[in-house]
């Protein structure tokens, strides 16, 4: 996968793209999906990197492509070199990994609560172990509901080739949820 | 020859079935929504695009790590380099002793002016190559501040390497007795490799982490009262698993002082924990109240607990608690 700062343009044609008004239309989503793809950690030091790369590569957007899509590939990019730097620092400092952590919203309920926070621990548990595009893919197909074609946009890949990956990612999901609890299986 | 179309699959989340697929999209239907960040952080960040570095303590310190093994690298390489420059230069003294002395100095002086004393990478023109002279200062007594300058750089350069290599050893003892640990499920062993470290790293990078391995190895040996004398001196709040230690000294420190331990579960049952130590907390507190008379509460956690984990550890001596507990008054 391309590093944080090499995110490809994603169609032809150019038009510069006002980002102080793409940031007060898309800002608060793009940290929801960074909070759905990184946690709780982080969230505004991603917002604010993603909109500097944004910054930094506006004349890579190109207009026919849709401008929720290119900040999703940077988001996604920038979670992932996030992440692998996270593994690295785990390791040179002997770390022990931590869980995956979710900002905890509550619901109407403590039964809710508890139905929400165990299907979020069990789901999140098993994506960690998971390949870091298995879980990327998952997340936005699963979670996020975005169609296979913006999927593909994002990685610069066929919509062939994301579909494998999916049914790929999500055997191994499977698997693993055999694996680690069989109870929800 | 083309590729054959891969269907993409239906979504688990779509799939209204109760089979494999059903349950899978009911357990990612479950998942907590995420929330964007609320409009005052998200005019923080804006105002902070561009302007800010973004440098947290915990990149400084991996920066700090990779300088100092690079200059644990440069170091070691210098250190060859200067016994290899000196060999050769020994070496071409002995061949040429007459016209040595001249181009010593000569050489002393372009490479490296302010280091003329220096011996280990340039050597005196004095005879002092010869391998039957004595040893004896190759300086001259009337010219002390150079030499001295050299001496202060030599020494900053030794103590950078010296801390670079001992993070390096402290990070291999810690590494060392975590494997006992965790692998080997040694206490005592990784205790003992604990013990012969902690004089020499007492105040290294990694302190804190060999405290809480020394915790746990003493909570596995059944030494709970050493466990919990660490743990009332560490900063837990700075530590990744700050929220498991502090419940871990809440239920060591309820054993004698409910007090005390109540105001760890208090703070823990205020906190995002997962659901084992959530479970643990909450239980844990309604303990505590019963033993300080707090009967109240304690019946409000004892039933909160039985309807957050009805399948719970301790969910059966919560539900004989409660029923042994007269009916709250309305």
């Amino acid at each position: 996968m391309a590093s944080a700062h090499q995110v490809a343009p994603i169609a032809q044609a150019a038009e510069d793209i006002d980002l102080d008004r793409a940031y007060r239309e898309h800002a608060a989503e793009v940290s929801r999906w960074a909070r759905r793809l990184s946690g709780k950690a982080d969230v505004s030091d991603i917002l604010q990197e993603v909109f500097e790369v944004a910054q930094r590569r506006r004349s890579s957007f190109r207009g026919d492509a849709k401008l929720t899509t290119w900040l999703y590939a940077i988001t996604v990019r920038v979670v992932s070199a996030r992440r692998r730097k996270a593994r690295l620092r785990a390791v040179l400092f002997l770390k022990a990994k931590t869980a995956f952590e979710l900002e905890f919203e509550s619901a109407d309920s403590p039964e809710k609560d508890l139905h929400r926070a165990h299907a979020t621990h069990v789901v999140y548990t098993v994506l960690e172990q998971l390949s870091e595009r298995d879980r990327t893919l998952l997340i936005l197909f699963e979670l996020e509901r975005l169609p296979v074609s913006e999927i593909a946009t994002i990685y610069e890949l066929s919509e062939n080739n994301v579909s494998v990956s999916l049914h790929r990612a999500r055997d191994r999901f499977r698997n693993l949820l055999h694996k680690h609890f069989p109870e929800e299986a | 020859m083309t590729k054959p179309t891969v269907e993409a699959p239906r979504r688990w989340v779509d799939d209204p079935n109760t089979g494999d697929h059903g349950r899978l999209g009911a357990l990612f239907r479950a998942v907590q929504p995420t929330e964007p960040l609320s409009a005052a952080a998200l005019a923080r960040v804006h105002a902070r695009i561009g302007r800010a570095p973004r440098t947290s303590a915990v990149q400084r310190r991996v920066r700090e790590a990779v300088l100092a093994g690079v200059m644990l690298v440069l170091g070691s390489s210098l250190a060859v380099a200067g016994w290899g420059v000196t060999e050769w230069w020994g070496a071409r003294r002995a061949a040429a002793p007459s016209s040595a002395p001249v181009v010593g100095a000569l050489a002393v002086g372009k490479l490296a002016p302010q280091a003329r004393g220096h011996t280990a990478l340039a050597p005196s023109p004095t005879p002092a190559l010869s391998a039957d002279l004595p040893e004896e200062p190759l300086l001259e007594p009337e010219q002390p501040t150079v030499p001295r300058a050299a001496g202060a750089r030599e020494a900053d350069r030794s103590a950078s390497n010296a801390s670079a290599s001992e993070l390096a050893a402290e990070s291999l003892a810690l590494q060392n007795a975590l494997m006992k640990l965790r692998r080997e499920h040694d206490a005592a062993g990784a205790l003992a490799l604990l013990d012969q470290s902690q004089p020499l790293f007492a105040r290294g990078a990694l302190a804190l982490e060999a405290q809480v391995a020394r915790v746990d190895a003493l909570l596995l040996l059944g030494r709970q009262n050493d466990a919990l004398a660490i743990l009332n001196h560490l900063p837990l709040a700075h530590l990744g698993r700050g929220g498991e230690l502090r419940l871990q000294r809440a239920e060591l420190r309820a054993r004698t002082d409910c007090g005390l331990a109540l105001a760890d579960f208090d703070a823990l049952t205020r906190q995002a924990l997962t659901p084992p130590l959530a479970e643990r907390a909450l239980y844990g507190r309604a303990g505590c109240e019963l033993r300080v008379g707090d009967d109240s509460h304690a019946q409000s956690d004892l039933r909160d607990y039985l309807t957050r984990f009805p399948h719970g550890r301790f969910s059966a001596e919560a539900g004989q608690q409660l029923a042994r507990m007269p009916p709250k008054s309305p």
